[in-house]
């Protein structure tokens, strides 16, 4: 023990007055801190996004509930204006009252943005047709995307194995080199040596490392101390996985450039190589065919030819046997029509859905089993799980939007086949998709 | 043979006896066959399943029903992003950017589906291609390639040997320079040459104008492999020790390649913030109702176009005119709303671009950040391509549209619409969308301040040779 804390003191005595370890630690510092900021910003955005989503769908209720209160219904425009607010038919096909869905960003998502920006994250959604308005990119920026995000993930697990193979790739070689093994060797081992500069570099590592997953936890927003316990024990074990492989290369007794050359070289090998190579292959092997949605998304229309009405109506009403018994002469179907369109085009393209998500996970899945053995994309990938940035999150919310769509519908449907008109009150106090998930849950 | 010849042929004889540098090229040669023949299979892939939903959409359009030309408008048609064979070296920002869009009357809108968006964030560590090749992983060879050039002669004694034969110092620094850009540019002229001949043979169009881009392609690298290997020579040359020369060059790497890019993209998205999807498409809606200085209406500018028509015609009634006057009112509409998107388009774009000439000014102290520039404007991967696409694809839903608003106007009578219908003899009219990419010349117009860069950080490190000469 004598020995560790011995070679603890004279460490540090010797790396602090060093310039490059003061300003490697500071500037680790310094891009840890801008991470937090511009991960926060990125999230701050976003939630402010989703919130302008969210008022501008209550405003166009509200203002519909407002016109509906204004409209002059004795004239036969006003009959007509107020059909087209306030008729559930119409509230169902507007293209302007949309309902929002969106993908909450997690507490520590600032953390590890993942592919959040990206990622469509929110949507304002037409019952009518799901897959019509679903599709969707957010404004941004090719060349912003192309770049990556500057979050805490990238620090953690690019910047800070750069910072271990500093401290330590000369480890041992630079008592050799400068002769100073042979003086030590008399009291100490070499090993015990090596390993004391190790402990010590990992014990500066850690504090710097666990003190910034402190600072994280202080910015983020109602977080999970669960879920920060598994950030914080994920970050360090890579780290110590790093530190591994620097002390099996220091102990292999090379030179300083020797090592340094390797633990570069496998650094380079496990963040940007190997990655790349498994995602070109990946994208090559497992096509993802966005392609199949083009029928989908365009606009749908009712063909003339009344067989084919027919056939859809029957279609329907397999579906929903409760409406069977509906009108179904022209002109008093000619409305419920549009709604059993868009119910069944939906129902046709949610096979489609299902395959590219299956598509999708196949890529990942082969992503995961070539980079099984890296670290680098481990700690990459179980850090987007906790904090609700990875794929499977992403594919549990556009299920999620998938069947709010459908709940939407559904009730919509019964009073478009009612031939009701929508309430005051159905109106301003819609089932919201915050709403739509608890319930989900609570069933 | 003057001096400068025989320092590069040294240095060339020394690299026939090293090992390291076999094994440079033999990785290299490895690396980039990998690289093309994954982007060949991938751009076979894509290209066959981009011109498989084109030609669908062009039947769905040709095969639709019979029906009235404004509903066919909203029927619509579809705009497939072009496969580019150059996309094979440098896939720039294509992975970030849509690859079709929905065209229908009344609306522009988004491109969907990037490739990005099909993929979970591993995506971000990058896709291996030769870009990637030549822009991360050759200035890392030519950086271990040269990190002791200078050292080693200086701890072998040559260096005053050299000195006392009579050969300036900076004549050595030139050829210490030199080899190994030669070195590299032979490398790549041939490997370059393979890939033409590969890429013909696997029936993958590559013209003319896409071979000058290569060419293009390549000699800006080399102008960023000269700046990079003066500043290799130059650390070599005041580095007291191989380890502080390979530290201080691993870290300029790093910091280059790595660190700079990311940080300065995020810095530009921070300093030219974009708005939002719905402000964006909300402030559209708002002007198109309103009118875009916020006092004429959609009504009002209906029925000012309805009266000059009537006043034009010397009518009473819109069924006195020659012409349906729904139609008329639709081309119009069309027209107008056209305006206002292309108005906050063009105010978006202006962001993105404020964006990209941070990164382009940037070049100055990054040359990875000018040549990647130029390389994915060259390849016709760049943002700017994208934004091409999306007015090629708008003016082509313009002109559809407007085809079909007209024929409705000119054929049709007021309230036909469940009564005129058109059917192929119209809708053959409209061509089947194209776009090809830019020309060289053009492609590099919106790069001048990366083509400046690169320019005078190639011409800076030229100089800068003699003063590194001096302190040799």
């Amino acid at each position: 023990m004598n020995t560790i804390i011995t070679i603890f003191h004279f460490e540090w005595k010797k790396a602090w007055p060093t310039r490059a370890f003061r300003l490697s630690l500071l500037g680790l510092l310094a891009v840890s801190l801008y991470a937090i900021f511009n991960g926060s910003s990125l999230i701050r955005d976003q939630r402010r996004n989703i919130d302008r989503a969210l008022a501008s769908e209550d405003s166009v209720f509200r203002s519909v509930v407002a016109q509906i209160h204004t409209t002059d219904t004795a004239s036969a425009d006003g009959k007509i204006a107020l059909r087209r607010l306030a008729s559930a038919t119409s509230t169902i096909t507007s293209p302007y009252k949309r309902w929002t869905s969106y993908w909450e960003p997690g507490s520590f998502a600032f953390l590890s943005a993942g592919n959040r920006d990206v990622y469509p994250y929110y949507h304002e959604l037409e019952p009518y047709s799901f897959y019509m308005r679903f599709f969707k990119n957010e404004v941004s920026s090719p060349l912003r995307q192309l770049y990556g995000n500057f979050d805490l993930a990238f620090v953690i697990v690019l910047l800070f194995p750069l910072w271990i193979i500093a401290l330590t790739f000369d480890a041992w070689s630079s008592e050799k080199e400068s002769g100073t093994l042979a003086i030590v060797s008399l009291a100490r081992s070499a090993v015990t040596l090596v390993t004391g500069k190790f402990l010590f570099n990992w014990v500066i590592v850690s504090v710097v490392l666990n003190g910034i997953l402190v600072v994280a936890l202080i910015v983020a927003d109602h977080p999970r101390i669960i879920d920060w316990l598994r950030i914080v024990g994920s970050c360090n074990a890579y780290l110590a996985s790093w530190f591994l492989l620097c002390y099996v290369v220091c102990r292999l007794r090379k030179t300083s450039v020797v090592n340094a050359i390797a633990l570069t070289a496998c650094w380079i090998l496990l963040t940007i190589a190997l990655p790349a190579i498994f995602n070109t292959v990946a994208t090559t092997k497992y096509p993802v065919t966005a392609e199949i949605f083009s029928n989908y998304i365009r606009r749908v229309q009712m063909p003339d030819d009344p067989a084919v009405k027919a056939a859809k109506l029957r279609e329907f009403f397999r579906y929903y046997p409760q409406y069977a018994d509906t009108d179904t002469s022209m002109p008093a179907i000619a409305n419920k029509l549009y709604v059993v369109y868009g119910n069944l085009s939906d129902r046709s393209a949610d096979p489609l859905l299902e395959r590219y998500i299956h598509e999708m996970r196949l890529r990942e899945a082969f992503l995961a089993w070539g980079n099984f053995f890296n670290p680098v994309i481990m700690c990459q990938r179980e850090l987007n799980a906790v904090v609700g940035t990875d794929l499977e999150s992403y594919i549990a919310y556009v299920k999620s939007a998938r069947a709010y769509v459908q709940v939407l519908k559904e009730s919509l449907t019964a009073k478009v086949f009612a031939d009701a008109w929508m309430t005051d009150d159905e109106l301003l106090h819609r089932l919201s998709f915050v709403e739509f998930l608890h319930q989900t849950r609570t069933k | 043979m003057d001096t400068l010849g025989l320092i590069i042929g040294h240095q060339f004889r020394e690299w026939k006896r090293n090992r390291l540098v076999h094994g440079f090229i033999a990785i290299l040669v490895v690396l980039w066959v990998f690289a093309l023949y994954a982007g060949i299979v991938w751009y076979h892939s894509t290209a066959r399943i981009r011109e498989g939903a084109a030609s669908q959409s062009r039947e769905n359009w040709l095969g639709q029903e019979r029906k009235h030309p404004h509903i066919a408008a909203h029927f619509g048609n579809f705009a497939f992003k072009h496969v580019n064979p150059l996309s094979i070296f440098d896939n720039g920002t294509d992975m970030y950017t849509g690859t079709y869009v929905y065209l229908e009357a009344h609306r522009q809108n988004d491109v969907l589906f990037s490739p990005a968006q099909s993929s979970s964030s591993l995506v971000r560590f990058g896709s291996f291609n030769i870009a990637l090749l030549l822009q991360v992983v050759i200035p890392l060879f030519l950086f271990a390639l040269t990190f002791n050039t200078v050292l080693a002669e200086r701890n072998a004694g040559t260096l005053a040997l050299m000195k006392s034969s009579g050969i300036k110092p900076a004549t050595m620094i030139r050829g210490k320079v030199l080899a190994p850009l030669l070195l590299v540019s032979a490398a790549l002229a041939v490997l370059s040459l393979i890939s033409v001949i590969l890429l013909t043979a696997s029936s993958i169009p590559f013209g003319i104008p896409d071979l000058v881009k290569l060419g293009l392609m390549l000699l800006f690298h080399l102008l960023y492999y000269l700046v990079l290997l003066v500043i290799a020579v130059g650390v070599s040359a005041r580095s007291r020790s191989l380890k502080q020369s390979l530290l201080a060059l691993t870290g300029i790497w790093i910091f280059a390649c790595v660190v700079w890019p990311k940080l300065l993209g995020n810095i530009s998205g921070v300093l030219h913030p974009l708005p939002s999807n719905t402000l964006v498409k909300n402030a559209i809606r708002e002007d198109i109702l309103n009118g875009l200085d916020g006092h004429n209406t959609s009504d009002q500018r209906a029925k000012m176009l309805i009266d000059s028509f009537l006043k034009k015609y010397g009518a009473t009634t819109t069924s006195q005119l020659p012409v349906n006057i729904e139609g008329v009112v639709m081309v119009e509409g069309e027209k107008y709303s056209s305006r206002v998107y292309r108005e906050h388009f063009r105010r978006v774009d202006e962001i993105l671009r404020q964006q990209q000439h941070l990164l382009s000014f940037a070049g100055i102290l990054d040359p990875l950040l000018s040549v990647k520039n130029l390389s994915m404007a060259i390849c016709n991967t760049d943002p700017v391509n994208d934004r091409l696409f999306r007015q090629a694809a708008e003016a082509y839903r313009m002109n559809f549209v407007q085809l079909m608003n007209t024929d409705m106007a000119e054929h049709s009578k007021e309230n036909e619409f469940g009564i005129y219908k058109v059917g192929r003899e119209v809708f053959d009219r409209v061509a089947p969308f194209r776009f090809r990419p830019s020309g060289p010349l053009e492609s590099l117009s919106g790069y001048v301040v990366d083509l400046f860069c690169l320019a005078v950080l190639a011409v800076l490190s030229w100089s800068c040779i003699y003063l590194i000469a001096r302190k040799v």
